[in-house]
């Protein structure tokens, strides 16, 4: 992905003149891209393959964009950066399909909802942001305004629960249940992916998945 | 064709730029792993 995106940028950096400054900033634009596109992709198939392509991608949108804010743990490649999302995405939205076809009723979503959103709130606030050694956040102001953005963004998935919850209330559907838990389980993992426990794990499976490559 | 071919790389430097600098304003990009940031791309 990176030699493509490379590829990619020295063709355009060469068209147009440009410097190289210029071409690296192509080079990482194409691959923010091409990765992001990539794992949507992912996502949607093999959620498609077990008839709960829409859910995982909830779940996949969901962290991806607390994410942007709040950071969190980071794989060593692209393809196992992929892998454990599409796992992860699928995954839950199997687990929730599951749960939703055996039991459905209103404790089930607001129990566990208040737990996490204030497990959330509380990791979101003391460990956010979280950077890394390839994009250090070194500004207090910038640490700052990440923090409030994802706050912000917490408060925002708050609101939309809320709603879904209480539009099932007034018309009895199941899939806005279903909606919720897809929230929740995007917010848990990404929140995860914040604390010590959720760094360990996926070193573990990121050191697994470079040992077997 | 040469017009056009052109007009198809600045679109693509255009966007790419974008996402660049989009990616560099938040803590990191989509999901799990992150690219080592350009560094005129880097705050001082």
């Amino acid at each position: 992905m990176e030699k493509l995106s490379n590829n990619i940028a020295n063709k355009v950096a060469s068209e147009l003149s440009l410097d190289q400054d210029n071409r690296e900033i192509i080079a990482y634009g194409t691959f923010a891209f091409i990765q992001m596109l990539f794992s949507i992709i992912l996502v949607f198939l093999f959620g498609l393959l077990f008839h709960v392509a829409f859910e995982a991608l909830i779940i996949s949108f969901t962290g991806a964009i607390l994410r942007k804010y709040s950071g969190g743990v980071h794989a060593s490649s692209p393809w196992i950066c992929n892998f454990i999302g599409t796992i992860v995405c699928v995954g839950q939205a199997i687990i929730i399909s599951l749960l939703i076809s055996l039991v459905v009723n209103l404790y089930l979503v607001v129990i566990p909802g208040v737990v996490i959103f204030i497990w959330s709130y509380y990791i979101i606030y003391k460990l956010a942001p979280v950077d890394s050694a390839s994009k250090p956040i070194i500004k207090m102001e910038k640490r700052n305004r990440m923090k409030k953005g994802s706050i912000i963004l917490l408060s925002v998935y708050l609101v939309i629960t809320v709603f879904l919850i209480l539009m099932y209330v007034s018309s009895g559907e199941k899939k806005l249940i279903f909606y919720a838990l897809c929230l929740y389980s995007g917010i848990l993992w990404q929140a995860f992916t914040l604390t010590t426990p959720g760094h360990l794990l996926v070193g573990k499976v990121d050191t697994f998945l470079n040992h077997i490559y | 064709m040469k017009f056009l071919k052109k007009h198809l790389f600045t679109l693509i430097a255009v966007v790419t730029t974008l996402a660049a600098t989009s990616v560099a304003s938040s803590a990191c990009w989509w999901y799990a792993y992150q690219p080592v940031e350009p560094k005129c791309l880097r705050e001082k």
